[in-house]
C-alpha cells in the first residue's frame, strides 16, 4: 500500500456521483502538474472524466515541507480559480473542470484529504494521434491549430496568458472532432498576481521563445505574455511538420555555427544569430510543409514566420503591430480558411 | 613599382569577411564550456521519465531537443535518446535528425577561406538577395551581401546593405566590425568610429574595443577607451583568443609611444592564442622591437603573417604565394594586391605575374587604388607593353594624388619614356621623382626610384655604378633586402670563384 494518499483513490466515491476507476500511470498528457496524480473517473450518468488529484504528500519529501505545501496550495488555488473563471466565461476551447472538491482517504492520519479537479475525458493529446510528420493528416493538424488559436484568443480576451502551450497541452476529443487547450498551471492572470509572474521561463523551456531563455523583456506590460503564446502557437506548426519545437529547431541551427556558446549572453547582441538560425530552420521547414500542404505552403510559412519571429517586438501580424500587436483574429481566420481548403482537397 | 604595405605604423584594423569565415576565425563564438541552464527542472525530469517509459520517437525528440536547449550535453539518457533518433532517422524530419546530431556532437567549423572565384560572387549575391526578400530581418545576410558587393567594387550597393544590417543589429560584434571595416574601405573612419562608439557593447567587448582604439590610432583620432581597455585586460574573464586583438592593440599603442618593454609584454599575452590579424601585427612589430614569435597553436588563415615572415626571410616565392592567399581572403582590400604585385615585380622580377594578379584577381581595385594602378602600369611598361601602359596611365588624375603618389607617378612616367626611347625626358622625370621623395624624406621611395632608374640606364648601356652604390648604401641603411639581391648574388659568385 502506498504511503501517498493521492495514490490510493481507486474505488472511492466522490460527490456529484463520481467514482474513481483507474490510476492513469504516466499518461501522455501528464507533463503539466508535477505534484499531481491522474485517474479515470466515471459518473453514475455514464459520463467519463479525468481526475487530477493534488499530491500533498510529496511536499513532505522536500527540504522545507511547510513552504512547499504553501506553494502547492497557492498553485492549486490559483489554477482552480483560473479554471472557474474560464468556466464562468464559458470558454469553449479550454479544458475546464466539470467538478472539483476533496475526498477523505481512509486510514490517513496526517493529511487524509485529497483535493481534486475533474475534467471531461479527452481521447489524448495531439502527440498520441499525429504519428510523426511523415504521416501527417494536414486537415486534422490545421483544425487543431485553428482550435488552439481560438482557445488562446478566448484566454487573451479575458486577460489570461497560457504560457505553456505545447503538444501535450492540446487535447483531442474524437467524438466532437474538437481540440481544446488544457493545463493552466503555468498561466498568468492580468488581474491576479501569482508565482508564475515571477519566473523567467514559466512554461516548458524546450518550447520557450529565446527572449525568455535570455531573460530579456522589452516591456513589463502584461501583454508581452501574449507574445509568448503566439510563439508557442507557431511552434506547434514546427511540431507538426518537423517533429520538434521552434526553439529546438533554432537551437540546432545555432549549434551549427555558434559552437557551444555565442559571443555574449545578451539577447540583443545575439539576436542576429538567432534570426539567421531561425531563417535557416524556416527554409528547411518550408520543404517539409510543401511536401504535405502543396499550394497552402506559402500561407502556412508566412504564419510561422510571423508567429515565431525571434524578436518579440516584431512578432505577430504586421498589420496589427501598432495597435494590438499580439492579436490572433487574423490567424484564426487564416487557419479556418486553410483548414477548409485542406478538407476540400482531401474530399477531392 | 611601389608598396604602401610597410605602413609606418600598422594597426589591428578589424578584418571583414562573410559570416561563415567569421565563425571559422573565432569571432562569433567563445571557447567557454556552455553553462547548463535548466529553467524548469521538474518538467525536464518528467520528459526524461517519459522517454524512459515510452521509448518512442516523439518522447525521444522532445527530451533531446530540450536537453540541447538547456546545454545539458552530458545527460546519458539524452545521449541514449539521440542515438535512438538517429537509428530511426528515416521516420523523422531532417530538422529533428539534426537536433540529435548536434546534441551528440557540435560540428567542427568548415569553410574554404579562399573565397570563390569572382564569377561565383554574383551567384552568391543573388542567393543572398533571395534570402533577404524572404526574411528581411536577417542582418547577417545583409552584411554578407555588403561584403560581396564591396568585393565587386559596388560600394554604393554595399553601403545600402551595411546600413540596413546596422539598423537591424546595432549591438552585434560581427555587424559592427563588418560595418567599421566597410566605412574604412570607403575612407570614412569617422563613421566607422561613430557606430563603434555609439554601441553599448563596445565598452565591454574586447574585440570591439580593439577595433575602436586601432582605428582611432590609425587615423590620429582621439579615443577615450584606452583606460577601459586596460581595465578589461585586468578584469575580464575571457579566453586568450577573445583578448588577443586587444592585447595586440595595446601593445602597439605602448610601442608607438616608446614603451617597448611594456609592448613586448602585451604582445606575449596576445600571442597565447592569436587570430591571424594579431599574428600579422606581431610579425610587423617583430621587425621593430625584436619580438620573438613562437607559434604554439595553429592560426587559421595566417596568410598576411606568413607572407610577411617569408618576405623578411627573403623567401619571395613563398611570400608571394601567401600574399595571393591573403588577397583571396580579403578580396576587397588593396594591401594584399599592393604586396603581391610588389613581390612579383620587384623581388621576383616577374612582371607577367604582377599583371596577371591585377587583371585576374583584383580587376575592380585597379581604378580605385593608385598604387595598384601604378604597379600595373609599371609592370606593363617593364614588359614593353607601352600602348596598354599609356592608356592606363591616362586614367590617373595627377592633381588628385598625394605628394608621395605624385612622385611615384613621375617615376612610372619616367619609365614609360625610357621604354619609348625618350631617354632624356625619362631621366628628368625620374630625377624629379627622386627630388620629391627626398623632400618628403621618403627614403624607401628614393631607393626604389634610384634602383629602377639605374635599371633603365643600364638597359641603354650607361654606366650605373655610382647609382647602384647609392642604392646599396640606402637599402642597407633602411633594410630593403629585396634591392640587395644582386649584391648578394655577386658575393656568392666571388666566394665560389
Amino acid at each position: 500500500m502506498s504511503d501517498r494518499p493521492a495514490l490510493r483513490l481507486e474505488g472511492l466515491e466522490l460527490s456529484g456521483g463520481w467514482k474513481v476507476e483507474k490510476l492513469l500511470e504516466r499518461p501522455p498528457t501528464a507533463t503539466g502538474g508535477h505534484f499531481s496524480v491522474s485517474y479515470r473517473v466515471v459518473n453514475i450518468d455514464g459520463r467519463e472524466g479525468f481526475l487530477k488529484a493534488l499530491d500533498f504528500s510529496k511536499a513532505f519529501q522536500t527540504q522545507d515541507p511547510a513552504r512547499t505545501l504553501e506553494a502547492m496550495t497557492k498553485a492549486y488555488n490559483f489554477e482552480r480559480d483560473l479554471l472557474n473563471k474560464c468556466r464562468k466565461q464559458k470558454l469553449s476551447k479550454i479544458v475546464i473542470p466539470i467538478a472539483d472538491g476533496n475526498v477523505e482517504v481512509p486510514g490517513e492520519v496526517l493529511i487524509g484529504k485529497v483535493m481534486y479537479l475533474i475534467f471531461e475525458f479527452a481521447d489524448g493529446d495531439i502527440r498520441k494521434f499525429y504519428n510523426l510528420s511523415i504521416n501527417l493528416d494536414l486537415a486534422w493538424a490545421l483544425r487543431s491549430l485553428h482550435n488552439t488559436a481560438v482557445a488562446l484568443k478566448q484566454l487573451h480576451s479575458r486577460g489570461i496568458a497560457h504560457q505553456d502551450l505545447k503538444p501535450s497541452n492540446v487535447l483531442f476529443f474524437k467524438r466532437q472532432a474538437e481540440f481544446k487547450v488544457s493545463d493552466l498551471g503555468k498561466a498568468s492572470d492580468k488581474e491576479v498576481p501569482c508565482e508564475n509572474d515571477e519566473f523567467q521561463v514559466p512554461g516548458d523551456m524546450g518550447y520557450a521563445p529565446f527572449e525568455l531563455l535570455y531573460g530579456y523583456t522589452v516591456t513589463n506590460e502584461f501583454y508581452r505574455r501574449y507574445g509568448v503564446d503566439l510563439y508557442h502557437l507557431g511552434s506547434l506548426i514546427f511540431f507538426y511538420f518537423a517533429d520538434i519545437s521552434a526553439t529546438q529547431a533554432i537551437k540546432a541551427k545555432l549549434a551549427g555555427y555558434s559552437g557551444p556558446t555565442l559571443t555574449s549572453h545578451n539577447f540583443i547582441s545575439d539576436l542576429p544569430y538567432i534570426r539567421k538560425a531561425f531563417f535557416e530552420a524556416i527554409q528547411e521547414l518550408e520543404q517539409n510543409i510543401r511536401a504535405k500542404a502543396g499550394d497552402l505552403t506559402n500561407e502556412i510559412v508566412t504564419m510561422v514566420k510571423e508567429l515565431c519571429e525571434p524578436d518579440p517586438e516584431k512578432r505577430g501580424h504586421p498589420l496589427d503591430r501598432n495597435i494590438n500587436q499580439y492579436n490572433l483574429e487574423r490567424y484564426i481566420s487564416k487557419l479556418d480558411l486553410l483548414t477548409n481548403k485542406a478538407e476540400y482537397m482531401l474530399k477531392k | 613599382m611601389n608598396v604602401k604595405g610597410d605602413y609606418k605604423i600598422r594597426q589591428i584594423i578589424p578584418r571583414w569577411y562573410p559570416f561563415e569565415h567569421a565563425f571559422l576565425m573565432g569571432e562569433i563564438q567563445t571557447n567557454e564550456k556552455p553553462a547548463v541552464s535548466i529553467w524548469t527542472p521538474a518538467s525536464y525530469r518528467h520528459k526524461e521519465q517519459e522517454w524512459l517509459f515510452y521509448r518512442q520517437l516523439p518522447w525521444a525528440l522532445d527530451f533531446v531537443g530540450t536537453a540541447l536547449v538547456s546545454n545539458d550535453l552530458s545527460n546519458t539518457a539524452a545521449v541514449d535518446a539521440s542515438k535512438f533518433i538517429l537509428n530511426n532517422s528515416e521516420k523523422v524530419s531532417g530538422l529533428a535528425k539534426s537536433v540529435a546530431e548536434k546534441f551528440l556532437q557540435f560540428p567542427e567549423p568548415k569553410a574554404d577561406l579562399n573565397l570563390s572565384p569572382s564569377n561565383r560572387r554574383s551567384v552568391i549575391i543573388s542567393s543572398l538577395k533571395k534570402h533577404v526578400r524572404e526574411y528581411p530581418y536577417n542582418a547577417i545576410a545583409w552584411a554578407d551581401m555588403a561584403f560581396y558587393y564591396a568585393v565587386l567594387c559596388q560600394n554604393e550597393k554595399a553601403n545600402l546593405c551595411i546600413s540596413i544590417a546596422l539598423n537591424l543589429a546595432p549591438e552585434n560584434r560581427f555587424i559592427l566590425r563588418s560595418a567599421a571595416r566597410f566605412y574604412l574601405h570607403t575612407k570614412n573612419p569617422e563613421k566607422a568610429l561613430f557606430f563603434l562608439r555609439k554601441s553599448e557593447l563596445t565598452k565591454r567587448d574586447p574585440w570591439l574595443l580593439a577595433s575602436e582604439i586601432s582605428i582611432s590610432e590609425a587615423f590620429n583620432l582621439r579615443t577615450r577607451n584606452v583606460k577601459i581597455a586596460k581595465n578589461i585586460l585586468l578584469t575580464l574573464d575571457a579566453t586568450p583568443m577573445d583578448l588577443a586583438e586587444l592585447y595586440g592593440t595595446m601593445g602597439t599603442l605602448e610601442m608607438t609611444h616608446g614603451g617597448n618593454k611594456k609592448g613586448k609584454k602585451l604582445f606575449k599575452s596576445a600571442l597565447i592564442d592569436p587570430n591571424e590579424n594579431t599574428l600579422a601585427q606581431a610579425e610587423w612589430v617583430s621587425q621593430n622591437i625584436g619580438l620573438t614569435i613562437e607559434r604554439t597553436s595553429k592560426v587559421n588563415a595566417a596568410f598576411e603573417a606568413d607572407s610577411r615572415r617569408f618576405f623578411y626571410d627573403e623567401k619571395y616565392k613563398e611570400a608571394l604565394e601567401e600574399a595571393l592567399k591573403w588577397l583571396r581572403f580579403q578580396p576587397f582590400c588593396s594591401h594584399p594586391v599592393e604586396q603581391a604585385t610588389y613581390i612579383a615585380g620587384t623581388c621576383l622580377n616577374d612582371f607577367k605575374e604582377a599583371v596577371r594578379i591585377v587583371k585576374e584577381e583584383s580587376r575592380c581595385l585597379l581604378n580605385e587604388n593608385f598604387l595598384i594602378n601604378n604597379n600595373y602600369i609599371f609592370s606593363l611598361a617593364s614588359l614593353d607593353r607601352i600602348q596598354e601602359a599609356e592608356q592606363q596611365l591616362a586614367t590617373i588624375n595627377f592633381g588628385s594624388l598625394t605628394e608621395r603618389d605624385q612622385g611615384v607617378y613621375q617615376a612610372t612616367k619616367g619609365l614609360l619614356e625610357f621604354r619609348k626611347g625618350n631617354i632624356e625626358p625619362g631621366r628628368l622625370l625620374y630625377e624629379d621623382a627622386i627630388k620629391r621623395f627626398q623632400k618628403l624624406k621618403e627614403e624607401r621611395c628614393v631607393a626604389l626610384a634610384t634602383f629602377y632608374l639605374a635599371r633603365e640606364e643600364q638597359r641603354v648601356g650607361h654606366n650605373v655604378k655610382e647609382m647602384t652604390d647609392a642604392v646599396i648604401r640606402l637599402a642597407k641603411k633602411i633594410g630593403i633586402k629585396e634591392l640587395l639581391q644582386d649584391v648578394a648574388k655577386d658575393q656568392d659568385k666571388k666566394i665560389i670563384i
